[in-house]
């Protein structure tokens, strides 16, 4: 997969920009679900998703592949999902509504089925629950089976820690799927 | 009953040390009932695994990437105005420059920053940082200020080791709406007309 990568960036990087489209098509479902997850509604984590591949557009020319590029993306949509959260926090203090309230109540524009949006809609309760540091290592961990060395390169925290915060992460989902 | 859920969803995030891990493992091996629990606890973990593995709609992502391309033209436009608006403004600030040195019939003087950078030492040390407010505000902070080096935030320390090369050049990022606004020959020194002159012509902005 890096091999792969790194011709796609050094193509692009040579002015294909066909290139960039693969780069896209490869990763674009990654970064909406991971935003998606960690923010909880989808016009937020679309708008996060163009946000994201247009940094990648206008950076990718700085990335010196010294880690992976997935780990990268990953970074980059961590880092923008969690100062969205920190912003809606704020917005928070000013308005009656929780942010868990407005996400929830958000319209859905990528899950058609019906019952596939039910368990999204469950899913996103019970991540909205866990702390951002908790969610993070949660949903990179369980959902995208990601390794802790390689969750500590995207988010730039301790394995130690790490470890300790998926532990509280899946004592709380435990806790709120009812298994005592 | 919750301490064995503790040490099993420790065992899940790999938290148990050396010899818990295996102790914890051999007390599996002998326990149906602890293996049974784990993995009650571990299939609800999949369970929610699997519910996240939802099929979003093909068309928000054939669409995603046009919708990605637009935007990036769009901010390519952007940036070719606002890249001119930068060479205009760095005119404006060259000519505003060059016109003060002329007016000063070429009494050029050299900007020592260690000098000034003991000056301020000395400054933080006897007086304490709201008299290096004060002295900042009074010969800078009126104009300078775009990286932030002669902010009143600024942290004492951090200046004092700031090299003349970071000095030198935030005196070329200073807004160009400041000065034209404040009118940067009231507050400059010629040793600093010399050493924004320099820079202009060391950068080629401006030829001699």
């Amino acid at each position: 997969m890096a091999d792969e990568d790194y011709k796609l960036v050094e193509s692009f990087l040579d002015g294909n920009e066909g290139a960039f489209n693969k780069i896209v098509y490869k990763y674009q479902q990654k970064i909406y679900w991971h935003a998606r997850r960690m923010i909880g509604n989808h016009l937020d984590a679309d708008e996060i998703t163009q946000e994201v591949l247009i940094v990648l557009y206008k950076k990718l020319k700085l990335f010196k592949f010294k880690s992976s590029l997935y780990t990268w993306i990953y970074s980059i949509t961590s880092r923008r999902s969690i100062n969205y959260i920190k912003r809606s926090k704020i917005k928070e203090l000013f308005t009656s509504e929780s942010s868990e309230t407005m996400n929830l109540v958000s319209h859905d524009n990528v899950v058609k089925n019906l019952e596939d949006k039910e368990k999204l809609r469950k899913l996103e309760k019970i991540l909205l629950k866990l702390p951002v540091k908790q969610r993070e290592v949660f949903i990179l961990k369980n959902f995208e089976e990601l390794s802790y060395n390689e969750i500590s390169k995207i988010t730039g925290k301790s394995v130690g820690g790490l470890k300790a915060n998926y532990f509280y992460a899946i004592k709380k989902v435990t806790e709120l799927l009812g298994n005592e | 009953m919750n301490n064995e859920k503790d040490i099993i969803l420790k065992y899940l995030a790999d938290l148990l040390d050396e010899g818990e891990k295996i102790e914890f493992e051999k007390r599996l091996e002998e326990s149906p009932e602890l293996a049974k629990r784990m993995e009650e606890l571990k299939s609800s973990l999949d369970g929610l695994k699997q519910i996240s593995q939802t099929a979003g709609d093909s068309k928000y992502f054939v669409n995603l990437l046009p919708r990605i391309r637009e935007r990036i033209e769009e901010k390519k436009t952007s940036y070719n105005v606002i890249e001119w608006k930068n060479v205009l403004a760095m005119m404006v600030v060259a000519l505003i420059v060059a016109v003060v040195l002329f007016r000063q019939n070429g009494e050029y003087s050299f900007i020592n920053y260690e000098n000034l950078k003991y000056s301020i030492s000395s400054i933080i040390s006897e007086e304490g940082q709201s008299e290096l407010n004060d002295y900042m505000e009074a010969r800078y902070i009126t104009y300078l200020d775009s990286r932030d080096v002669f902010n009143f935030d600024l942290d004492a320390e951090e200046f004092v080791n700031l090299s003349s090369s970071d000095i030198d050049d935030s005196f070329l990022n200073y807004r160009s709406s400041d000065i034209i606004e404040n009118g940067i020959e009231n507050y400059i020194t010629d040793e600093e007309a010399e050493s924004i002159y320099k820079e202009i012509l060391n950068k080629k902005i401006l030829q001699e």
